[in-house]
């Protein structure tokens, strides 16, 4: 087994007396793409939340990079890419300033934004204001500032949304030439099964704030050749007992 | 610090609040005349005498110009932190290895110097106007000395000072609910209230020094609390 680069023990997240997250329980080693699936509202956001540090947990821990996510939360950040919900951007600034002025929040300076933007599919659009730009151009202008400061760990709420399909398909092959090339280490969520199928060497699914499974996807892939997709959706919907 | 004040104007254009301070400097000079002009247009009005005295014309200026620039104060306030907290700009804001509290505070120094800075600028281009223009034709029956030059120019130091601390008490009360508005209409109720104090004892020194110790303390109380909510926010 690889070395554990992001984990995360009972994490347990409770809002206005209700929990949202229960006992969560998983690790992802370096290097790989973990792909985190669940129903809209199983409490993938929130995890990532929690592991990021901007959420508290109410119970357990979470660390990355062997860094305790509340205590440790400035240092995790400096080392980490992430895209959670919905990208926010400053729509009166261009894209290349969007992300000059993302690396000089991150405290790193003389980096061209230039490459970064041609890698997302994003040439030429340097000046354009974000203002103009459509859902699927957000999408990969926030995976562009997930990227650019070259973290160790990528934290990505579904990184697809918004995208076509050619889009997609793109991204998939950037993330893998990230982790290949870079030795970053992707966490994932989606609420799509066949984007995870393709994109992630581990998956775990999570249902009802609780992971009720975790495997190798190459695992999955042997055991169940032609139901995988059966296998998936009962584990979303009733857990691992259903499986 | 210095990178993090130019970043800060980077992603908060300032242009809007220097156009809302030009056209307060244009009011308050329309409105300095219009005062000054009260004991020709209605000579038989009770209080004409007043408004013919530099301490109290130029007082009353500032007090209005006090009351615009802690409401410019509070919507700067509005957009330079209870947005940039609300919301999910607040991920983003939150997503960066910084200080949460030295984030605030520079957003705060910020608000607070652009008012003080822009209303002394704008109060000051007004004064010297107008004594300018009184020392050619004079409105006013006081002589024009250097006293009170240097007396009308302490008060709207002082009033400039107290417009930045009631952004700062206004966003106090806004910052919990998120609340754009809410900061607006607290700005507005301090401004009335610390106006109306003032303007009681206009030219009574130890009423100033007063009304801007207790704004100073709250001020202080409402940036500490600030920076507790800030610290604990989840988002």
């Amino acid at each position: 087994m690889g070395q554990i680069v992001i984990s995360a023990n009972n994490l347990t997240k409770t809002f206005s007396g209700k929990e949202v997250i229960r006992n969560c329980t998983f690790s992802v080693e370096r290097g790989s793409i973990y792909g985190f699936l669940g129903r809209n509202g199983a409490g993938k956001t929130t995890v990532l939340k929690l592991l990021l540090g901007l959420l508290k947990p109410s119970a357990g821990t979470a660390s990355v990079l062997g860094l305790d996510s509340v205590r440790d939360n400035g240092a995790i950040l400096q080392r980490t890419g992430s895209l959670i919900e919905t990208p926010i951007f400053y729509e009166h600034l261009s894209a290349a300033d969007n992300l000059r002025l993302h690396l000089a929040y991150m405290g790193i300076e003389d980096t061209d934004v230039e490459p970064t933007l041609c890698r997302v599919g994003l040439p030429g659009t340097e000046s354009q204001p974000v203002s103009t730009f459509s859902l699927g151009m957000r999408q990969r202008l926030a995976i562009a500032r997930a990227i650019i400061h070259r973290p160790e760990v990528l934290i990505l709420d579904e990184p697809v949304n918004g995208l076509d399909p050619v889009g997609m398909k793109e991204m998939r092959i950037l993330f893998r030439r990230l982790v290949q090339e870079e030795g970053m280490t992707i966490l994932m969520s989606s609420h799509l099964l066949s984007e995870i199928e393709q994109s992630a060497d581990r998956v775990g699914v999570i249902a009802d704030g609780t992971v009720v499974q975790e495997a190798e996807m190459a695992d999955i892939r042997k055991q169940h050749p032609s139901d995988m997709e059966d296998y998936f959706i009962s584990l979303i919907q009733g857990g691992a007992d259903h499986a | 610090m210095r990178n993090l004040i130019a970043l800060e104007l980077k992603r908060n254009r300032l242009r809007p609040y220097h156009i809302a301070t030009l056209i307060c400097g244009v009011t308050m000079l329309g409105f300095q005349y219009l005062m000054a002009a009260i004991p020709y247009m209605d000579p038989t009005e009770p209080d004409a005498e007043l408004f013919s005295q530099y301490p109290f014309l130029m007082g009353i200026t500032c007090l209005v110009c006090m009351a615009m620039f802690s409401i410019l104060s509070a919507v700067m306030a509005s957009r330079f932190v209870v947005e940039e907290y609300s919301g999910k700009r607040a991920i983003l804001l939150l997503s960066y290895p910084i200080s949460r509290e030295k984030v605030l505070c520079l957003k705060l120094v910020l608000v607070f110097a652009y008012t003080v800075g822009a209303m002394l600028l704008c109060g000051a281009v007004i004064q010297a106007m107008f004594f300018l223009t009184e020392s050619l034709f004079p409105l006013c029956s006081d002589q024009l000395t250097i006293k009170v030059v240097l007396q009308s120019l302490g008060f709207l130091f002082c009033c400039s000072v107290l417009a930045g601390l009631m952004g700062v008490i206004a966003l106090w009360v806004g910052f919990p609910q998120k609340s754009v508005s809410v900061t607006i209409v607290a700005s507005v109720v301090l401004a009335t209230i610390v106006c109306q104090i003032i303007s009681s004892a206009l030219a009574f020194l130890p009423m100033m020094g007063a009304v801007l110790g207790v704004t100073g303390i709250l001020a202080a109380l409402a940036i500490k609390n600030l920076l507790r909510q800030v610290n604990n926010m989840e988002v």
